[in-house]
């Protein structure tokens, strides 16, 4: 009764150091703990050297009135480049991250991502085409709704995006995972292909280049780009209490989520909503970037366990620690140049990726 | 009472269901038997409101069953179906807790009852245990598990509740098919309605209050399995012919062989 059958599943039994129960009692507090001091660090770090005393002086001068002289470039640094960088980061992380999580228990499968199935280059392609063709018809959309018009596009590309692949991979209520990663493939590499094509037409001085779209970055960030995507993400964290339960029948299937009393269609339909609305706003304010979706929810499933009650809000303060993390090491590395901070999402996503794969081959065969 | 009237159901071209018409009664353990691809799993689906039948209709206490909402639905019913996958690492006690998902108990509660219905179904200590690394038979109990979670009292605020077993012995082995039998025998004696589709006529025989044979998208017959199960109903349905009648009784006189199944079958 009690032998297991040899890798047959995708995380095999190891003596934890710690018990489950202590880990998800603990997960909460731990991760706030953590995203506070990446956040306090992002604020810190950077290559001009406005330090740790000079920004708590900052602070100091800010409660007691305005700053003045060296306190007004430090405020400049602090207030309009850092912390408005920082904020971007936590809320994309955050946003690729749940949508991560989401998506996975809507394909049943720990593979699922955002960003490896098109869903990301879908929501780049149609950032960029929104961008060209704004160019092109600039008398007809009114200046005021501009600053939305690059979320609202991404967004719908990748809500396109989602509903496609969901439609190649599922036939009668079976969801190929093959299926949806080769359509994924499919979807990437036809959407990059439009998407350098409309960059290379384009004489636009402010369609960013293609790295941005592929790779990523928080570089530039600005409040107009934090209030442009915040409606988006926190329409996602609004959800949260209402789908954890949902998710976790649909982990048994449509058939038994529905006999446990939960409608799969209407959820199905949010969860693809949602998702793709975070995700297309997080590529239109910062571009493509991979793996944060699929390492995030994998490392804290290996932890916590699988029950979204717990693991989407914690995927979202670790997703936004590991970017805001992952930003202060794309910036610093290279000091002054930037690196695109894919790169380095990669580096550490790509690893758990294959680790996934040779733990179990299995999730690509159902 | 769960009221099955004149039900049709055709998919891909091919009549499943053809003008089948039942009753299903708290306080019985109603036993669906037929041979593979008689519609035994259509008509379960039909009876628990996954499926809509193309004609005909299915009442739950004079209402319509599509007139449920499913969280309505899943406070009167629970269905075991015949498989389970789970691709994420839950652990036992969280798979058997998904089956108060819906009821807002509390967690400490929850805990209680998993507990309670995982000792029911023989599995107590293996609550930490991971789902993935349990053998068939276990799962399927822990399955079980989680459905009797949801019904946990066989007559509630609602009135009597529903139990739905789809195969609910096909992995288990011989003791284990008898304690999951005793458990829808006692849940219907308790008031509820329990409804399982077996393969076993003994097993079947043994416990069912109610029998409703199958064939061919048909009814064939229904009623009490002593009445019900007979050689020219295990010919016609079964097709089985006069010699497996035959070796059939001669393992029942066979002095050596005396067991339980073997005794209770016809």
């Amino acid at each position: 009764m009690t032998e297991t059958v040899a890798g047959s599943e995708l995380y095999p039994p190891k003596r934890p150091l710690f018990g489950r129960a202590v880990l998800r009692r603990a997960a909460i507090p731990f991760l706030l703990t953590l995203l506070t001091l990446a956040i306090c660090a992002s604020v810190v770090i950077g290559p001009s050297d406005v330090t740790f005393p000079d920004v708590l002086a900052l602070l100091d001068a800010s409660l007691r009135g305005d700053p003045a002289g060296d306190g007004l470039r430090n405020a400049v640094i602090v207030y309009d480049i850092r912390l408005p960088r920082t904020l971007l980061g936590c809320l994309v992380g955050a946003g690729l991250a749940v949508s991560g999580a989401m998506m996975q228990g809507l394909f049943r499968n720990p593979l699922a991502d955002p960003g490896l199935i098109g869903v990301s280059s879908g929501a780049a392609l149609a950032a960029v085409a929104a961008i060209v063709l704004a160019g092109s018809f600039s008398l007809v959309i009114p200046s005021s709704l501009r600053p939305h018009l690059l979320p609202v596009a991404a967004f719908a590309g990748g809500l396109l995006t989602t509903i496609l692949l969901y439609a190649v991979a599922t036939r009668s209520a079976q969801t190929s995972i093959t299926a949806m990663l080769l359509a994924g493939i499919a979807l990437g590499a036809l959407s990059g292909a439009f998407t350098g094509f409309m960059i290379f037409r384009s004489t636009d001085d402010q369609l960013r280049d293609f790295t941005f779209w592929s790779m990523g970055s928080l570089g530039g960030a600005t409040w107009r780009e934090v209030i442009a995507i915040l409606p988006f993400i926190a329409l996602l964290f609004a959800a949260l209490p209402f789908v954890g339960n949902g998710l976790n029948a649909l982990l048994l299937g449509e058939t038994d989520a529905y006999h446990l009393g939960f409608d799969p269609q209407r959820l199905k339909r949010w969860i693809i909503v949602l998702t793709a609305a975070a995700t297309g706003s997080a590529v239109a304010a910062a571009g493509a970037i991979g793996f944060v979706g699929i390492v995030v929810p994998h490392m804290l499933r290996m932890a916590i366990g699988p029950d979204h009650r717990l693991l989407l809000p914690a995927c979202a303060l670790l997703g936004a620690a590991l970017l805001v993390g992952a930003d202060i090491l794309s910036r610093t590395i290279v000091a002054p140049a930037e690196l695109p901070i894919g790169i380095v999402t990669a580096i550490i996503g790509a690893p758990v990726f294959l680790s996934i794969l040779l733990r179990r081959r299995a999730v690509f065969d159902f | 009472m769960l009221v099955a009237r004149n039900l049709h159901y055709s998919a891909g071209g091919r009549q499943l269901l053809a003008d089948i018409s039942l009753e299903i009664r708290p306080g019985e353990l109603t036993v669906i038997v037929g041979p593979n691809g008689a519609g035994k799993s259509t008509l379960f689906s039909c009876l628990t409101g996954e499926r809509k039948p193309r004609s005909g209709t299915v009442t739950l206490n004079g209402r319509d069953l599509r007139r449920f909402s499913a969280p309505e639905l899943a406070a009167l019913r629970a269905v075991m179906a015949q498989s389970a996958l789970l691709s994420f690492p839950f652990t036992v006690q969280e798979v058997v807790e998904l089956g108060l998902a819906r009821a807002g108990t509390n967690s400490a509660r929850s805990r209680l009852i998993a507990e309670e219905a995982l000792h029911r179904v023989d599995l107590a200590g293996y609550g930490s245990r991971s789902y993935q690394t349990l053998s068939g038979g276990e799962r399927q109990r822990v399955q079980l598990a989680r459905v009797l979670c949801q019904v946990w009292r066989p007559v509630a605020g609602g009135g009597p509740r529903y139990l739905f077993l789809d195969e609910p012995t096909s992995s288990l082995d011989i003791r284990h098919q008898f304690d999951v039998l005793e458990i829808a025998a006692d849940f219907a004696k308790r008031g509820g309605a329990a409804i399982a589709i077996l393969h076993d006529l003994a097993i079947a025989r043994t416990y069912a209050d109610k029998l409703i044979v199958l064939e061919n998208g048909r009814l064939h017959s229904s009623g009490e399995p002593a009445i019900t199960l007979k050689a020219d109903m295990l010919k016609q349905v079964f097709r089985l012919s006069d010699a497996h009648l035959a070796r059939m009784a001669a393992s029942i006189s066979a002095p050596d062989h005396s067991s339980a199944v073997a005794t209770a079958r016809l």
